[in-house]
């Protein structure tokens, strides 16, 4: 794994953390994680719909 | 919090380690990640609603598509592969949901954990194959 793509997985928990904080919780939910990947999968979509086929 | 934050990153880099394709060995034989703590029952430690396991399986995941989307921008992967990482990525997150959902009636976790990594594997090495 490249330190690139371990720097992007620490960015998306701390992002994953830092809405369970805001929620005021002290504790990670399925949904906290689940928002990280949703957002992934929003990139990944919005890349395929950019590209010229 | 950043004890909790630190634990799951370890996992997930866990998770992304053992996803490594650029090992010999066939990704679908590897062998469960020991960071993942299956009890006696074969249920996985939960982390809130969400195991460790699952929590660590959705960052990879989560990887691979934005690793994905990235090389598609850059010109370096084909619509087709991305499409098929989609749809890899998109089936590996059903299993995931069912397996944190598996929590609530106490059914095993570990085999839609193990299907789900089965299948960000395949969608890794997709995206892998396009440098």
């Amino acid at each position: 794994m490249k330190v690139s793509e371990a720097k992007q997985m620490i960015e998306a928990l701390q992002k994953a953390v830092e809405k369970a904080e805001a929620a005021g919780r002290d504790e990670l939910l399925a949904d906290d994680i689940f928002a990280v990947d949703d957002e992934a999968r929003k990139n990944l979509v919005d890349a395929l719909t950019q590209q010229r086929s | 919090m950043k004890r909790m934050l630190i634990a799951v990153a370890a996992l997930a880099l866990a998770a992304c380690s053992a996803l490594d394709l650029s090992a010999v060995k066939n990704p679908f034989q590897t062998a469960p990640t020991p960071a993942f703590n299956v009890t006696a029952a074969g249920t996985l430690e939960p982390l809130g609603s969400c195991g460790h396991a699952i929590a660590a399986h959705v960052s990879a995941n989560a990887l691979v598509r934005n690793s994905a989307a990235s090389k598609i921008r850059a010109g370096r992967m084909s619509k087709e592969d991305g499409l098929q990482v989609l749809q890899l990525t998109d089936q590996a997150r059903r299993f995931l949901a069912q397996a944190c959902a598996a929590g609530q009636d106490r059914l095993p976790k570990a085999a839609a954990v193990d299907s789900a990594r089965a299948l960000i594997a395949q969608a890794n090495q997709i995206t892998e194959r396009a440098k």
